[in-house]
């Protein structure tokens, strides 16, 4: 059906301009995606071989970036590496950024944001509205990747544990980078970072000293998969709130909203 | 094998927690009674925390006096009624001239169910609803961050319940950690004299 | 362990020694108890509370342990403070009437018990 030309002319712009908010909001759904309530096996269960059951949750697909967190730093004055109480961060926080809002040419706005502590790493995903993830979600999210079977998990964790005892902090790369992204859409939660989480030094980690003998005692189920996980765990316990490293950022965590829940 | 690479992995994070007197040197808080800035101070906590008769309270209002920290939540069994007994222990043993000086914050770490009036109903069964007692809540990534600063840990469990460490904490009178005391067992004697040349 | 007012009154009363009578502390979190959580028992009689598993405390219902009172007026309050497993802790009291006491650490879960001194 041949519509007048004036009708076209009106509806141009207004299809345009649909299109452009549903692209932001596609771009905006994309930051965090919801991952379902279920259950995994942790090497540090609550319950000795009972798993872990995690409520829903939204955690960010990516890791925060540069770009990102610079825009924190705005409107927040007093987390700039100039300002930041000692409360909060040594005197490495953001030291390989060239000014306190400049990130500079030695990284991208699309990289990672590292050299965080865990103390802005909180104010950043509170700022947001959110949080960081619990360790257990993290760990929840982390082991939901799609395998075609055990072989090809294991090769996949064999990967990985060469990654962790070789880190180059000079040889970071992009967000979503990796290629790795799990069975929901969150990337990179291997082979890029180390990540902050909310409670990364929980109470039982006090028991245990970081040794060849604790990663055996943690793996309930003695795959490489698991052993990966021991690795993930005895690092974070060297973490110190105010600890900024070059391998270490964050990405939020978000509970449902009330009406989501009743989905 | 694997003990190299778990140590390469640690030997990978330099830590810093060197201050760079350049940056306390932007700050434009002087604590009162003495000119010396303390960049360690609590009073930096931002926090608006409510307590027990819905009143907003921060860190900072405690300043020129010391305050007693500690992390609990009602619900808790097992360790936090000893906790808060040993708090209660450590205030009520202070001279009558000191307890007037002294106040204390009991951050709960349950966000959800310790609300104001859960506080406030806790706070009159345990029969301390005083003037001097602070029985308060504020937001999760407050609550963390707090707990972070003290060297509390704590991690919630599925059954909403919490597993975490047992510490009582004495600030100066400037808002520094002055006094650390850790478990629900032992003597209080040298924690009392403590205290009490804080008001000195 | 204790005698009804009736027997009493049926035979002489003689001069009696004191009695140690033991309540057994069992359990731990939500299954803590105290064994038997309800005696009588004499004036002058020595209570023996002995822990045999986790950890407790044996303490009157009185405002110096922050309660209200549940001992006899004239009863001094008590408090064993933390026991653990194996530990002992002895109480004699002095006053007769009924005595209220819990476990603070599982007071919330009915970790109390109740003596009646005659």
């Amino acid at each position: 059906m041949k519509l007048p030309f004036k009708t076209y002319h009106r509806l141009i712009p207004v299809l345009t301009l649909l299109l452009l908010i549903l692209a932001a909001g596609v771009q905006a759904q994309e930051r965090a995606v919801t991952i379902p309530e279920g259950s995994f096996h942790s090497v540090l269960p609550e319950v000795e071989g009972e798993p872990h059951q995690i409520d829903a949750f939204k955690l960010d697909t990516t890791a925060v970036t540069n770009g990102e967190y610079l825009q924190f730093l705005k409107a927040n004055p007093e987390w700039r590496r100039s300002q930041i109480s000692p409360l909060f961060a040594g005197s490495d926080y953001l030291r390989h950024w060239e000014e306190d809002l400049r990130i500079g040419d030695k990284e991208s706005p699309d990289q990672p944001v590292t050299r965080v502590s865990w103390f802005a790493a909180n104010a950043y995903c509170g700022w947001q509205g959110g949080r960081l993830p619990t360790l257990n979600e993290w760990e929840f999210a982390a082991q939901a990747m799609d395998f075609e079977n055990s072989t090809e998990a294991n090769r996949f964790s064999s990967e990985l544990i060469g990654w962790y005892s070789a880190v180059d902090t000079n040889s970071k790369s992009e967000v979503g980078s990796t290629g790795i992204e799990n069975q929901y859409g969150v990337k990179d939660l291997f082979g890029l970072i180390m990540e902050w989480v909310e409670d990364f030094n929980p109470p039982v980690a006090d028991d245990i000293s970081l040794d060849c003998g604790t990663v055996g005692r943690m793996q309930g189920d003695p795959t490489v998969y698991s052993y990966a996980m021991s690795i993930r765990y005895i690092t974070r316990m060297s973490f110190k709130p105010k600890s900024t490293t070059g391998m270490l950022g964050f990405r939020c965590a978000y509970d449902m909203s009330a009406n989501e829940k009743e989905i | 094998m694997l003990l190299v690479s778990v140590t390469a992995v640690t030997a990978q994070h330099s830590h810093s927690d060197g201050h760079d007197h350049g940056q306390a040197a932007h700050h434009a808080k002087v604590m009162e009674s003495d000119n010396t800035f303390h960049s360690e101070s609590l009073y930096q906590v931002p926090t608006l925390w409510m307590n027990q008769n819905g009143e907003e309270v921060q860190i900072q209002d405690f300043a020129g006096q010391p305050l007693i920290v500690v992390m609990f939540y009602g619900k808790c069994t097992e360790t936090c009624p000893m906790l808060i007994q040993r708090t209660w222990k450590l205030y009520s043993s202070l001279s009558e001239e000191t307890q007037e000086k002294v106040h204390v914050l009991a951050v709960s770490f349950d966000y959800k169910n310790d609300t104001p009036e859960a506080l406030k109903k806790y706070a009159e069964y345990e029969q301390l609803d005083l003037p001097g007692w602070n029985f308060v809540t504020a937001g999760q990534t407050d609550i963390r961050q707090l707990a972070a600063l003290l060297g509390v840990q704590y991690r919630e469990r599925s059954d909403g319940h919490f597993d975490h460490s047992n510490l009582i904490t004495v600030l100066d009178k400037f808002g520094n950690i002055s006094r650390r005391i850790e478990g629900i067992i032992g003597d209080l004697n040298d924690d009392l004299k403590f205290i009490e040349s804080l008001v000195q | 362990m204790f005698l009804t007012s009736n027997e009493v009154n049926a035979q002489q009363i003689q001069p009696t020694e004191t009695d140690t009578v033991t309540i057994r502390i069992v359990g731990s979190m939500a299954d803590s108890r105290f064994v038997p959580a309800e005696i009588e028992i004499r004036k002058g009689d020595l209570l023996k509370f002995i822990v045999e598993e986790g950890v407790h405390t044996v303490t009157a219902y009185h405002p110096d342990n922050r309660r209200p009172i549940g001992i006899p007026e004239e009863a001094e309050s008590f408090d064993s403070d933390i026991l653990q497993k194996g530990e002992v802790w002895f109480y004699q009291p002095n006053v007769a009437g009924e005595y209220n006491y819990f476990c603070r650490p599982h007071e919330r879960m009915g970790h109390k018990g109740k003596f009646i001194v005659r």
